[in-house]
This record gives structure tokens, sequence and C-alpha cells, in this order.
């Protein structure tokens, strides 16, 4: 699963396709302090969702004969979370012929922005937006993740990035690191869109999506203009 | 029996009881302990204590309890019936665990194995009696494990107590018969009322015995598996059953606790001898404890 990620990384410059965030209607998410190892639809709602009870103690839910215990998180003010998936590779040329088909279209803003660079088709892809949120649910294993949970300490970044001017920098040169054990679900990444938005990727497994969402969580920050 | 109680939420430990007679926290009493749904994968197990006036066990044993696996369904709740009506002399109390506790709690980090949770119930049933006040002066107990362990621990907790841990006491001792009817009537009603906490489409009620060696309980569970969250919460997910089964048919899972072994192999000896070529460059401990890296796709 990461191979196939880590060979994409060289390879693409990511679009994000801005009219697809005003769209974007509220969808409940749950983070798992475990990796399903398949990316794929799962039914949340009926098999997740009904199972969660309250607690003296908190939030409490099973997952595969495991106790979790959880607690929501808001995002920070500042920042919008997103659903967000990658057009493949046909929706990217599909996207092509329409750009140059349309002009002075929604798409018109990116084109400026990106200057003469013209795209190309293996390596040009476009993100879009398939639902928001504002909260969602850090569940961990047997004890609440708490104040010390890593997806908390994440979500600092952007304002600290932003405090200290950094957000031209993007992407920091950071290495990719392995993947360890238990770690992935609270691996996130920051990157920089070839857009006006700035964005930080909390990863996650399928069986924290909803119904037929795909599996990226993606919260995006409106750039200081 | 009502199990409104237990049918409103079976997600954790559900505990029942008759009143408790007068003339139980006055006389000294007997008290009998037997379980029912150890061995099956699905649905709860519930532990029962049953009890009674030593002046009248031979009252208890007039009605004819017997070994609960002795007696077909109906017999067994026509004396649940009766016993009911002695309740002037008869008192009972329950612990319906449910397969999410059972699956929780032996698959925690800290593994909590089936006999350490049985005498604990079994422990904690016979503390709720003297709690209510009845004058408990002997305990008779059909074993789990090892008899001589389970005694000695039994007979820690309760010193002035006289503790008798048997195998087969649910045929030897009439209110350990009583107390095994009670606990058997519990799992079979629990079990047919189940309450699905998934919202399950057609859910097959032929599930067999619920042992993991019938064919019909096997033929369930595969029909029932679901590949992300493996089985709706009425099957107890830490059978070698259940997990063998998700292994074939359900997406694999990794925890945060899975050791490194089970997922990467022992490395070789000889590996600490290599050279292991150039390391990645980590990204800044500010990161690392965040959780966060650089990526350029999604």
């Amino acid at each position: 699963m990461e191979s196939g990620d880590e060979e994409a990384t060289e390879k693409h410059r990511v679009h994000l396709r801005p009219a697809t965030l005003r769209d974007a209607a509220p969808v409940a998410l749950h983070l798992l302090p475990c990796e399903v190892l398949a990316n794929r639809p799962a039914p949340v709602e009926r098999f997740f969702v009904p199972a969660i009870r309250q607690r003296p103690a908190g939030l409490e839910v099973s997952f595969r004969g495991r106790i979790l215990r959880g607690e929501e998180v808001v995002v920070p003010p500042g920042l919008a979370g997103y659903v967000m998936v990658m057009d493949e590779k046909a929706e990217v040329l599909i996207g092509l012929e329409r750009k140059q088909e349309l002009k002075g279209s929604e798409d018109d803003e990116e084109e400026q922005q990106e200057g003469p660079e013209p795209l190309e088709r293996d390596f040009d892809r476009f993100i879009r937006a398939t639902a928001s949120f504002a909260r969602f649910h850090l569940w961990g294993l047997e004890t609440i993740p708490g104040p010390d949970a890593k997806v908390r300490g994440a979500l600092t970044w952007p304002t600290l990035a932003a405090a200290v001017g950094l957000p031209q920098m993007w992407p920091l040169p950071l290495d990719l690191s392995n993947p360890t054990a238990g770690d992935s679900c609270c691996r996130f990444t920051h990157r920089c869109l070839q857009t006006e938005t700035q964005s930080l990727r909390l990863k996650a497994t399928d069986a924290c999506t909803p119904i037929n969402q795909p599996c990226t969580l993606e919260l995006l920050i409106p750039s200081p203009q | 029996m009502d199990l409104s109680e237990l049918e409103r939420d079976n997600t954790d430990r559900c505990r029942l009881s008759s009143p408790v007679p007068a003339v139980c926290r006055k006389e000294p009493c007997v008290l009998g302990v037997d379980e029912a749904g150890r061995g099956p994968v699905l649905g709860p197990m519930v532990y029962a204590i049953c009890y009674c006036p030593l002046s009248r066990l031979a009252d208890l044993e007039a009605l004819k309890v017997a070994d609960s696996k002795t007696l077909s369904e109906s017999e067994r709740d026509r004396l649940f019936v009766k016993m009911e009506e002695d309740k002037d002399f008869v008192g009972w109390a329950l612990d319906v665990l449910s397969p999410n506790l059972i699956s929780t709690s032996m698959l925690g980090r800290v593994k909590y194995n089936l006999n350490s949770l049985s005498h604990d119930t079994a422990a904690g049933l016979v503390q709720y009696a003297l709690d209510q006040g009845v004058k408990v002066t002997q305990v008779f107990v059909d074993t789990v494990g090892l008899p001589e362990k389970y005694q000695e621990r039994l007979q820690q907790c309760f010193p002035g107590i006289e503790v008798t841990v048997k195998a087969k006491a649910d045929a030897l001792y009439p209110v350990v018969s009583a107390a095994s009817i009670c606990a058997k009537v519990a799992r079979d009603q629990a079990v047919k009322n189940w309450q699905f906490v998934e919202k399950l489409q057609d859910v097959d009620a032929d599930y067999g015995s619920g042992y993991p060696n019938d064919p019909k309980t096997k033929a369930w569970l595969r029909k029932h598996v679901e590949p992300v969250f493996g089985f709706p919460q009425f099957v107890r997910f830490s059978w070698r059953t259940a997990q063998s089964i998700l292994e074939k048919e359900a997406e694999g899972v990794t925890w945060e606790d899975s050791s490194a072994e089970d997922q990467e192999g022992l490395g070789k000896i000889t590996s600490y001898f290599l050279s292991e070529g150039p390391r990645p460059r980590l990204p800044h401990r500010y990161f690392q404890e965040r959780g966060l890296e650089s990526a350029t796709t999604l």
C-alpha cells in the first residue's frame, strides 16, 4: 500500500478543484487506533455508530472485539476539514480537455495562478473534496487518546507554521519516514498544493470513514491574503 | 424471566436478581454457583447463584431440580417457574456477560482469560448476595479449571464461609442444580431474543447450538462476516473459530500493540553484522512527535 504511495510521490503535481470545497456536505468521521489493510467503503453507520456507548468515563465502542475509548476533536479555528479524493487519470484528461474548451470558467483562476506551466497527463493530478467536517471522533485502544494524541499535536502545526511565516516554504524538505506499526493511523502529512490553499492531511483507514466515502481526510488552510 | 434490562444494552454486563426472601436474612443459607454458555462462540455467558436456608434444602430438593444439561428446555422453564413460586425461601441472582465483554476482556492489552473472568464473576455474585444481607454459610461451586485452585481462590475471598468447588457439582448439589437452571434459562432466553446492536439486514436466526464445532454455527459465522468490522457483537471475537474465519474472509487489521515479530518475523542474526546502507533521513523530532510527514500525493 505504501510503496505505491511513495512511488507516486515523485511524479505528481496536485491541483485542487476549488469548486468542490463549496459543495462538500458535513460528514461524521472516526479515526481508529489501528490500520485496516484495505481501502474500500465500509458500513460504519450500520456496524460502528450504533455500538457507541456513553459511559461514565467517556465514549466507548469496540472494533474487532477490542475496546476503544474516544473523544471528539474539534478542528481548530482557521482550519476547515475536508475528505479528499484524487481523480483518476482519465479524469485528468477530461480536465485537460475542459480547460482547453472552457475559458473563463472556475478553472480559470487555477490556470492564472499556475502561469504558463502546461498540464501533463502523467504528472498532474486533481483532488476534490467529497465531504467536509468541523469535528471528528478520535479513538484510542482501551484509553482515551487525550491531549497528548499525535493528531492533536498535528493540528497545532499549521498555526505555528503561519506564525513563523512558513507557509511559503511548504513543503518542508522532510523525508518520508517508514511507517511503523500502530503509528500508521496517526501519521499525518502536510503538503503544499499548487493552489492558494495549504493543507494538512490526516491519513485514515477506511473503517474510519462513512459509507461510500473514500479514505483521505484533508484539512485545508486558507492562506493569509 | 424478565431480561428487559439486558435487552436495553447488551454490550456490557448485566446483573439481575430475585428479591431476597426474608428468611434468608435470618437463617444460615446454602448457596450454589453455576454458569451457562461458557463454550459457545455466540451470545452471552450467564453466571447464576441460587440460595435457600439450610433448613429448607429438602424443600428445594423436592422440586426435583437436576443438572440443567439433563433437562429439556421446557422442563427447565417449568422448574424455574416453580422456583419463582417458592420465592419465600429461594433466591437467585444472575450476571450476564455479553459476548462483547468477553471479547474485549480476552483481547485486551492485558489478557484477561475466561477462567479468571469466570472466577471473578462467581466471587462477585457471592459478594452481591452477602451485600444484600443473605446469611451465606456454605457455598457450592461447579468448577471451571482446576477445582483445588478455584476453591483456594474463593476460600481466600470468603474466609468465613465453607466453600466447596467440585466437578459436576451441578449434578451433586441441588442448590447448584437450581443455579444451573437459572443460568441456562437466562442464557437461552437471551440468545433467542438477542437484540443486535448493529443494523443488520435479514439476520439468519438458524445458528445451531452456538458451539464452535457445530457445522450450522460455522456456516452462520461465515455468512455473517463483514470484511471491515468482522462480525456483529453477538459473536465472541476471541474464539479461535471466529478468528480463523476472520483471517480468511475479512480484511487484515494492524493494531498499535501488534508485536513487531508478528508482522516482520525475526531478523537473522547475521543482519547485525551487515551494513545497513544509507539510513533514511528522519524528519525533525517536532514532526515525528506529531506524526507529520511531507507528501506530494494523496
